[in-house]
């Protein structure tokens, strides 16, 4: 019977972070991940962020292409078949789970590829096996996988979840995509760009509803330009699931019937936790009503030595709060003092474009909790960068506190947006204030003078303006 | 082997002094016991010697320069060797914390009334006036490793910031420091490496103080002094911290008066008495008889001290200090006259030494000289009294039913009723005014 210090079950940006840190710091560490169900890196890797942002690429390289016009280059004869797209972002997939692998042996990480199952204190039950390793503390990093409503059956023909999405060949005539948030914006957009017509179904006011207000409006205009439809405000009553498409059943804002019929359906409608079959029950961890497991701002579920991490936590399902949070709950562990995780600094990016990426309070969000809010936003079409690489769509907006000028938010639509999202958390982390943004000098000509102009509209005048 | 010249620790209460000069230069040769610089405290100015022989190989802080407690100053090497100035200047002084310090006021007027504002002097260990730089160095050297390993050990959850260290703070947390008015150095860091964050501003909750003051209209603004500095935070403490009562009682100084004019007429130069001379004697004698008056404060108990050193504030330009007469019930009027002078003169020359005003257990505030009646002043903390002695005036008194003319003097004893109470304070004020009133006691 092996025993470890730390044994992490799941491999994905949670897990494997977590072990890595763990080993790092001297701890004896396993992880036990069953590659049947995601394979290393987890969902982000298998089919998450990594082979939708290979497939995005794809998108925008078509798009430039079809409107190469633009910048004078005729192109002719363009064909884009789409299976190739799904085949490079495989082969990228690959490549990483490769390197996480590579991470485990140079960490001496032991990889058992069974199932895990807590069996008592201390104690992990491997299936198939039926062998049994201890472990002084044990992390449960398992994940969630998509929430599927109206009793759909994801078949990867008509149905998909993003998961069957990313190995889906073809590309339909015209596709459905079931909620407006960040994965359901990006696959809409690869769709689009490959000639599908796209029709968007929210059941909330506007796309990406949890972006700021202005955001979703800025979004909106450049879907609608792309010819994306939409439809928010819908109140989905049924859907049908046929062998050769689906009817959704719904009713809009005007109370109106709608039905909208498609070959096939994407739903993105959030996620599920994988809490299921760990021997949660028998140990007595506590999940709530939704199944996600409950944990302290050290992670610690309420039985000593069980910590939980990541998506299965239900904080927010995003690859890098899963890593955080397995890096502060280790450091814990190992008696370091890691600094508390802030869950109102957790940036997020939507990869469409123009690319979504914003971090802290939205306006609305800000005002409702009683802070006297100063707005600084600024434009990309008077940017030169923006001008010379033809990408004028989007703004950046700060929202700040009045009194101390303290960031509460930054939000950000436009080219190129989630890479300055480094500088926002940077910057919101160490609490910089938005005067201390303005009087950073900013590269000209980059995009990123932009985020240097909307701290200072937010503080005082904007210069290009 | 280089040896770090650092700033020393002067006083309980110093935490940073100014570098008046560099006696020498870098590349000098320096013997042992040399004086190399000159400092200022806020009391005093001090020279610093070599405490090792060498070269002074580097000069870190120039003249002009306000420096730390416990920063390297400068380095001592031997000749050719070389020397990097220390990323951070381990924090010395505390090793020295000689528990006293001089303070403020008061001077003793020659030949008539005697003059005086207020306060005195602290009690304690001994401080040289020159001040090697080893004795601080080594036993701070260790105490900085403990400190170090402690610290070490408790991860960046409790951080320690040492005197004269940065204060870390994010910008937020600035601004809202700087918009409360709170002293970011007071505000324990929780963030990475104890640095002061938002939620660390948030959760502070500051020792109650007075507003600042906002001016309204035109103003000229006065830089603190360092003596300004010192006064304000002292005095601040001490009218905070010790409940102070006062109990006057008018003494009749028309035999003091002859006494005084007949001795003095036998007494020449320094040794001739002031009355200020006979008040301090009588303080002294008095505290002999109230040892509980001869006491301070000490938080869980009360400490009364063996030593009866009588401070007596001396008024200077920029402010006060308050020289002590050490062991003055040992000595004789005409010693405490000639020492008197003396510390009065060179505390208006800013050249005490720091046992010169440290180790006071009473004080005499004496503000005769400005023809003030009678007037109250502020205990000098640790001490628990001060006598704050007013002008003699010709008085009608009735005495066995008769109005007659007396030369009359009254002396106000503020005491900290955490260690005197009022019957020990009036008892005690009653045998300054016996001593007094019959001055030949003084002398036997």
């Amino acid at each position: 019977m092996s025993q470890y210090d730390v044994v992490v079950i799941g491999a994905g940006p949670g897990g494997y972070v977590a072990a890595i840190r763990a080993a790092q710091l001297g701890l004896k560490t396993a992880v036990v991940e069953d590659s049947k169900i995601a394979g290393l890196g987890g969902v982000c890797n298998q089919w998450g962020c990594i082979p939708s942002k290979a497939i995005l690429k794809n998108a925008t390289v078509l798009h430039t292409i079809q409107h190469a016009e633009a910048f004078g280059i005729t192109v002719d004869g363009v064909k884009a078949d789409y299976s190739k797209a799904v085949d490079r972002s495989k082969k990228i997939v690959e490549t990483q789970a490769k390197g996480v692998g590579f991470l485990f042996r140079k960490n001496k990480i032991d990889l058992i590829e069974e199932r895990g199952r807590l069996a008592g204190k201390g104690k992990i039950k491997l299936e198939p096996s039926g062998k049994e390793i201890t472990a002084k503390h044990i992390i449960l990093a398992t994940g969630a996988r998509p929430r599927v409503f109206f009793d759909m059956k994801p078949d990867g023909k008509v149905v998909f979840t993003a998961k069957e999405f990313l190995s889906m060949r073809s590309v339909p005539s015209s596709m459905l995509v079931l909620g407006a948030g960040a994965i359901g914006m990006e696959f809409a957009y690869v769709l689009q760009n490959y000639g599908c017509q796209v029709t968007i179904l929210e059941m909330a006011d506007r796309l990406l509803p949890k972006e700021d207000a202005e955001v979703s409006a800025e979004i909106s205009k450049a879907f609608k330009k792309l010819g994306v439809k939409f439809h928010t405000k819908l109140k989905i009553s049924k859907i049908e699931q046929k062998a050769d498409g689906v009817v959704v059943h719904a009713t809009d804002a005007a109370g109106k019937p709608q039905t909208f019929e498609a070959p096939r359906l994407l739903s993105a409608t959030g996620v599920m936790p994988n809490s299921e079959n760990l021997g949660l029950q028998e140990v007595g961890v506590k999940t709530n009503a939704q199944g996600f497991i409950e944990v302290d701002e050290w992670m610690r579920t309420n039985v000593e030595g069980v910590y939980a991490i990541g998506d299965v936590t239900g904080k927010f399902p995003l690859a890098h709060v899963a890593s955080a949070q397995g890096i502060a709950c280790i450091e814990k562990i190992a008696g370091h003092h890691p600094q508390p995780i802030d869950y109102n600094k957790m940036p997020s990016a939507t990869y469409c474009e123009p690319q979504v990426a914003s971090i802290g309070l939205t306006e609305e969000a800000a005002k409702a909790k009683g802070h006297d809010v100063k707005v600084g936003k600024f434009p990309f079409r008077p940017n030169g960068k923006a001008q010379g690489i033809g990408e004028i769509d989007g703004f950046i907006k700060f929202v700040v506190d009045a009194k101390y000028g303290e960031i509460l938010g930054i939000h950000m639509i436009g080219p190129e947006v989630t890479e300055m999202l480094g500088e926002a958390s940077l910057a919101m982390n160490l609490e910089a204030t938005a005067e201390d943004v303005d009087i950073t000098v900013h590269a000209h000509p980059t995009l990123s003078e932009v985020f240097k102009e909307a701290a200072l509209a937010a503080v005082g005048q904007p210069i290009h303006m | 082997m280089a040896t770090n010249v650092l700033m020393p620790k002067m006083g309980y209460d110093m935490t940073e002094g100014k570098i008046l000069r560099w006696m020498k230069q870098e590349g000098d040769a320096v013997s042992k016991g040399e004086p190399i610089a000159e400092i200022q405290t806020d009391k005093v100015n001090i020279e610093i010697e070599a405490f090792a022989g060498g070269v002074l190989a580097k000069i870190l802080h120039g003249a002009d320069e306000d420096v730390a407690v416990g920063e390297v100053i400068g380095i001592i090497a031997d000749p050719g060797e070389k020397v990097e100035a220390p990323a951070k200047a381990p924090s010395a002084g505390q090793a020295l914390a000689n528990k006293g310090s001089g303070l403020d006021m008061a001077q003793s007027g020659e030949g008539g009334e005697a003059v005086g504002l207020d306060v005195g002097a602290g009690n304690g260990a001994k401080a040289n006036a020159t001040v090697s730089t080893s004795t601080i160095e080594e036993p701070s050297m260790v105490k900085q490793a403990n400190a170090d390993a402690q610290r070490a050990a408790e991860g960046a959850q409790a951080p320690v910031r040492r005197e004269g260290e940065r204060v870390k703070a994010s910008p937020l947390a600035r601004k809202m420091a700087a918009g409360q008015g709170l002293d970011l150095a007071e505000v324990p860091g929780t963030g990475p490496g104890g640095r002061i964050v938002k939620r660390d501003v948030e959760g502070y909750k500051p020792v109650q103080k007075p507003a600042a003051f906002v001016p309204t209209a035109a103003v000229t603004e006065v830089p603190l002094t360092r003596m300004r500095q010192a006064i304000a935070r002292r005095l601040s403490e001490s009218k905070q911290t010790a409940p102070h009562f006062y109990v006057t009682k008018a003494i009749d100084m028309t035999e003091a008066v002859a006494f005084r004019a007949q001795v003095n007429q036998t007494l020449t130069g320094a040794q001739k008495v002031s009355f200020n001379d006979m008040v301090i004697k009588a303080v002294a004698k008095a505290l002999k008889a109230y040892p509980a008056v001869n006491a301070s404060w000490a938080d869980d108990r009360i400490v009364q001290h063996d030593r009866i050193n009588v401070g007596m504030a001396v008024a200077l330009p920029e402010g006060l200090v308050v020289p002590v007469i050490n062991d003055a019930y040992a000595k004789t009027l005409s010693q405490i006259a000639e020492d008197a002078k003396d510390l009065a003169a060179r505390a208006k020359e800013n050249r005490l030494r720091p046992d010169e005003f440290s180790g006071g257990t009473c004080t005499v505030s004496n503000l005769g000289m400005f023809d003030v009646e009678s007037f109250t002043a502020i205990i000098n903390p640790p001490e628990s009294a001060i006598l704050a002695v007013g002008s003699i005036n010709k008085e009608a008194v009735v005495i066995n039913d008769e109005v007659v003319v007396r030369s009359m003097m009254r002396i106000t004893i503020s005491s900290d009723h955490r260690v005197i109470d009022g019957a020990l304070a009036a008892q005690f004020l009653g045998e300054v005014k016996r001593l007094l009133e019959t001055p030949l006691l003084l002398v036997v």
